[in-house]
């Protein structure tokens, strides 16, 4: 029991992690690697729940999200950075020690008392809430801070990741329908965002957001 | 039966479309009887739930009184979308500006973003809700987008990127609150009866988030920034319906979470929130009008103004809450007709800039018409149905927090004044030249005449049509009805 604590501790954080990593990667095709081991640890959180409740609708969830999460999304953004050739990731808004920075103060804002009443949602857990609030936090960050639009993808989708890993935490279950329905929802996005990424590269020669002026002309 | 109808026609006609418009005439056909079959089966469920009968579909489909109200109202403006629209896009596609699969396309949309906001005011299941209105944003990214051109993608972008990231948010608060039960919630029932164990200060915390996603996709200060942008750049039959019908869709979803946070903290703190950023929206929205060069980006603040007048009047409380109940319905429909009448203006002038648009009473007559009265159906102009709507909050405002109902009175009027502004500007003057006089056809208008029509009788009689429906509603808003 202990060992599974462990274990799943270790899975939040590496949701945490990966979104740190994700902050301060140049390269786009390590970006779309963090998201991977992002999506793998949320996957695994979600095989070690189905097996201890011997669910097959959680089994067949955890597969759903593999393979919309691990293996589509990975493969499609690869793709679209291999057909720009844009590897290399452009530019943040803040450089990165102020970016280091600023995630600093966002972990410390997720462990401050404020979110202290998360803490009472989670007490087989203790201070879990403050890695996956700040997570979530350093998600929204990567969403605004960098100047791709495929960062600003993969920073709605780690945010994404986030809520999920918070809502397995939280022992959220719901009918398989509705679970299913949540994942087409994920995968419709993933298809329409990164069609939009693609669009943004064709218009723009480029994903790099500061490029878009058209809507201040 | 009236759920499955109205669940499966806009399906059906998507498909239908789909496997047979090769040609814009079946398009525009399947499309009219679609909207046609939606908005009879509207009509039906909304007097089966005025009669307090039962209309649901197995546990997870059922409309309460403010649902079947509001699916009056989208399917009202769905139709009325789906008519013009028919125009519209033919004229496009004259200008060489889409091509006939595209038309096919946008009709598909259209079906689907009038399905998903169906789903919203019928669904009994928070994760249902929440999966809806995400869909209705992917479903109308595209429909921002649909003339290809750089800003247009621009626009959808900046729509997708920030709708989606606050109905995240959204999905964050859903989780808390479901979490407070025994995580096992599958529906709004279901959490109502938990709200006994619920945490008063988490409940809150996970408000908070169900706002934030909620209003962004409502448009409210300060997560409006994708409004003006996706309206200037969407055609303007979608404006209609994003302004007119999405706005109180997503108003819907979050109501729903509010009678559970009133039960568990009591009206204060809702209400304290829905003051504060209806306050702002009216507000900034009021300032941006005034000094605003571009009439789409105007319907788009216009509409953050409304949705911060229609949350004032649930802040409000009391007669606060009929009032906004009567905003919704009007600002719907009056909204639904100025757009519709602004799209006959910007296929005819092809510019979005105020100054660029004169003497629209000679290019445009029927259409000046139906903008002008649009126009001044939405500044609350005696007798119209907003004037009594505004009214009905500003009294409950006087009542609960003056300082803000005198803030929201002087907004109104300085709204007023910028709108007259621009009115002259546009209305009269010498038509520029190389601009046909005259509409281009009777599709253009006809559905505006028939709207009007129905806007200037609700002005007077909404209150008796839609009584049962309202009386249900603001019992639901107060907890003392399911």
């Amino acid at each position: 029991m202990f060992e599974q604590l462990q274990f799943t501790y270790f899975l939040a954080f590496v949701t945490f992690l990966m979104v740190g990593v994700m902050n301060v990667v140049k390269k786009n095709t390590t970006l779309v690697l963090a998201y991977f081991f992002q999506s793998f640890a949320l996957v695994v959180l979600l095989s070690i729940q189905a097996f201890q409740q011997r669910s097959i609708e959680l089994f067949v969830i955890t597969m759903i999200l593999f393979t919309v999460k691990a293996v589509v999304a990975p493969r499609m953004f690869n793709r679209i950075i291999r057909k720009s050739k844009l590897n290399i990731s452009t530019s943040t808004f803040l450089n990165v020690p102020m970016t280091l920075g600023a995630l600093v103060l966002l972990c410390l804002f997720a462990n401050s008392e404020v979110f202290s009443p998360l803490k009472e949602l989670l007490p087989h857990v203790p201070n879990i809430s403050a890695v996956l609030i700040g997570s979530i936090f350093m998600s929204f960050f990567l969403t605004f801070n960098r100047k791709s639009a495929l960062s600003q993808l993969m920073g709605v989708l780690s945010l994404e990741n986030c809520i999920f890993v918070i809502s397995r935490f939280l022992g959220i279950h719901e009918l398989l329908f509705l679970e299913i329905g949540l994942l087409f929802d994920v995968f419709f996005w993933i298809i329409v965002a990164s069609t939009f990424a693609h669009m943004i590269y064709r218009h723009y020669g480029s994903f790099e957001i500061t490029k878009m002026q058209s809507l201040k002309k | 039966m009236e759920i499955e109808i109205l669940l499966v026609t806009p399906i059906l006609a998507a498909l239908g479309i789909f496997l047979f418009g090769k040609k814009s005439a079946i398009v525009n056909a399947i499309s009219v009887v679609a909207a046609t079959i939606e908005l009879i089966v509207s009509i039906s469920i909304a007097l089966h739930v005025a009669d307090l009968k039962f209309v649901g579909f197995t546990s997870f489909f059922a409309f309460n009184g403010l649902g079947a109200l509001l699916l009056l109202v989208v399917a009202l403006i769905g139709f009325f979308v789906t008519v013009h629209a028919t125009g519209y896009l033919e004229a496009e596609r004259e200008k060489n500006m889409l091509g006939v699969k595209r038309i096919k396309e946008c009709f598909i949309l259209l079906r689907f973003f009038l399905l998903f906001m169906f789903v919203v005011l019928c669904a009994q299941s928070p994760i249902m809700t929440w999966i809806a209105i995400e869909a209705t944003t992917l479903t109308t990214v595209f429909l921002v987008s649909l003339f290809n051109r750089d800003a247009d993608i621009e626009a959808a972008w900046k729509y997708l990127i920030i709708n989606s990231t606050g109905l995240l948010f959204g999905l964050l608060g859903m989780f808390l609150f479901l979490a407070q039960g025994n995580g096992l919630s599958t529906t709004w029932a279901d959490l109502i009866a938990q709200t006994s164990h619920m945490n008063p200060l988490l409940t809150k915390f996970a408000f908070a988030f169900v706002f934030l996603g909620y209003a962004t996709k409502m448009g409210i200060v300060p997560m409006h920034t994708w409004k003006p942008d996706a309206y200037n750049k969407a055609p303007l039959p979608i404006v209609a319906l994003l302004s007119g019908a999405l706005l109180n869709v997503s108003f819907f979803g979050l109501l729903r979470f509010s009678t559970i946070v009133d039960i568990v903290v009591g009206h204060m703190f809702v209400q304290s929130i829905f003051m504060f950023f209806g306050a702002l929206s009216v507000v900034l929205a009021g300032f941006a009008i005034y000094t605003q060069i571009n009439y789409k980006r105007l319907l788009a603040y216009h509409s953050v103004e409304h949705a911060g007048i229609i949350m004032l009047g649930m802040g409000f409380g009391g007669i606060g809450i009929f009032g906004a109940l009567l905003h919704m319905i009007y600002y719907a429909l009056s909204k639904a007709l100025l757009a519709l009448a602004s799209s006959n203006i910007a296929l005819k002038y092809s510019t979005s800039e105020i100054h660029e648009v004169k003497g629209l009473v000679r290019a445009l007559p029927v259409t000046s018409i139906l903008y002008a009265i649009g126009f001044f159906v939405l500044m609350g102009i005696a007798p119209s149905g907003i004037f009594f709507s505004e009214l009905y909050i500003l009294l409950a405002g006087f009542g609960s927090n003056l300082w803000i109902a005198l803030l929201m009175l002087a907004t109104i009027i300085l709204v007023f004044v910028g709108f007259i502004r621009h009115f002259f500007d546009m209305f009269f003057g010498e038509v520029p030249e190389g601009i046909s006089v005259g509409e281009r056809s009777w599709i253009q208008f006809v559905p505006g005449i028939i709207l009007t029509t129905i806007i200037l009788i609700l002005g007077v009689c909404a209150p008796s049509i839609f009584g049962p429906l309202l009386t249900q509603s603001v019992a639901q808003l107060k907890g003392i009805m399911p």
